[in-house]
């Protein structure tokens, strides 16, 4: 057995008296002042039924505003220059000035691959078997498991242009069609054009303007026994020069990747023995 | 709030300590009890349940009885806790607090005869004769009942002194 320190000893003996200090009366305090003080954390220390009531209440109201808000979505908005992002699952998404790209913000890549476009948008898209890359652009609807094609919404209504692989384009759903399948829209594979005019309810196909309509996003040109004329006026276009030669019978077969006009004139010259005049 | 139990299971185990350790600088009882209350209001709205409780409770009570003190013009050098023989430092009084609680619960315990005994020695510094002289009793009495209080003393607080002796530098959380 220890010996207690005297002075301790004498410090409790100097000061005690009955009652003091004693935790069950400062506790009974503790409760009374705090209840007293803040009504809002009285719950704490025996909540009134009122009060679970409407706690409940308010539960309920935010768990609507919850359910039936809108979804967040993640928007790309427009910008005056092309600019590519990458979209959470991998997909690359070039947009031209002006385009925007929206898509919800929890999910994507694993609920759905939904994305909607304004403008012009050339995708690249992630292959997902499981899950289908799915665009809304206007009145036209694309639906894809993994490609490279490009969509373009403007007054006169939706086109999709296709670089590689399969690309199924409808009319987006609406009224009591909720879904899309296959035979409400047209399969395009690579080189294809189709366009939905406003109003219709399955897209036409038609040609595209150039042989390349992707190029401004690839910088990547083919041809395959173009008519040189055509090919001149492609590159014209694209490049914002004027472009000249008398070979007007001859057609191109082949592929050029570059950002370099004089390089791909200086190619097309070299295999067709020509003589292209820049302006 | 899922901490009320906490909180009432700190007060059971810590008020007391508490109030002893801020005894050491305010020798106010009402003025202890105040701050402590305080210390466990700023810990309660804190909202951390589990996190140091004990520690956050003592450096808040250091912090609140040191405020006072200024308040009343207190030097800094005035500022260090004190017992019965003078000032210690403020380790030693939060060491301390808890076997002085323990010592508290015990001499609330004592029959209140031989309490009051106790306390004419230990308070009032008597005499086992100023004592006998006092109440009546035989100095023989008043020995054998102040060495049965001290005895009932020891035995509350061996297990305090015992994990005091094996862990003197026992961290507060």
């Amino acid at each position: 057995m220890k010996e207690i320190q005297e002075d301790i000893l004498r410090f409790v003996a100097q000061n005690w008296k009955a009652g003091r200090f004693g935790p069950k009366q400062a506790w009974r305090r503790f409760r009374a002042t705090e209840e007293a003080a803040e009504p809002a954390r009285r719950p704490a220390f025996g909540r009134p039924v009122w009060g679970y009531a409407l706690v409940c209440a308010l539960a309920a109201l935010v768990l609507g505003l919850f359910l039936f808000r809108p979804a967040p979505r993640t928007v790309i908005p427009a910008a005056a220059d092309i600019r590519t992002v990458v979209l959470p699952e991998g997909t690359h998404a070039t947009l031209a000035p002006g385009a925007t790209l929206s898509f919800r913000r929890h999910g994507f890549g694993r609920r759905d691959r939904d994305v909607t476009q304004t403008g012009k948008v050339y995708y690249s898209v992630e292959r997902n078997e499981s899950l289908p890359f799915e665009i809304t652009a206007s009145e036209g609807f694309v639906r894809v498991l993994g490609t490279r094609f490009q969509v373009e919404t403007d007054s006169l209504g939706t086109a999709v242009d296709v670089v590689d692989g399969r690309v199924l384009f409808a009319a987006a759903p609406s009224g009591a069609r909720k879904s899309v399948r296959e035979e409400d829209g047209v399969i395009l594979t690579r080189g294809m054009h189709a366009e939905l005019a406003p109003g219709v309810t399955v897209p036409a196909l038609s040609e595209a303007e150039h042989a390349n309509p992707a190029a401004w996003a690839t910088h990547f040109f083919r041809y395959e026994n173009t008519p040189l004329e055509e090919v001149l006026h492609e590159l014209s276009s694209h490049f914002g020069r004027t472009l000249r030669t008398d070979a007007h019978d001859r057609r191109l077969t082949g592929e050029f990747e570059g950002e370099e006009l004089d390089e791909i004139v200086s190619l097309i010259e070299s295999a067709l023995d020509i003589h292209i005049v820049i302006d | 709030m899922g901490q009320n139990p906490d909180i009432r299971e700190l007060f059971r185990f810590h008020y007391r300590p508490l109030c002893l350790y801020a005894l050491h600088y305010l020798k106010d009882a009402d003025a202890v009890e105040d701050v402590v209350q305080e210390a466990f209001t700023a810990w309660w709205q804190k909202g951390d349940v589990a996190d140091n409780a004990r520690a956050y409770l003592y450096a808040i009570v250091r912090n609140r009885c040191i405020d006072i003190l200024r308040r009343q013009g207190r030097q800094a050098e005035q500022l260090l806790p004190e017992d019965a023989a003078g000032a210690i430092s403020d380790e030693e009084a939060m060491g301390r607090s808890a076997l002085e609680a323990r010592l508290w619960e015990a001499v609330d315990r004592l029959p209140a005869r031989r309490r009051e005994l106790l306390l004419m020695s230990k308070r009032d510094g008597l005499s086992y004769e100023q004592i006998a002289e006092a109440t009546g009793l035989s100095v023989n009495t008043v020995r054998n009942q102040i060495s049965r209080a001290l005895q009932s003393l020891r035995n509350s607080a061996d297990s305090i002194l015992d994990f005091i002796l094996l862990f003197p530098t026992l961290p507060l959380a």
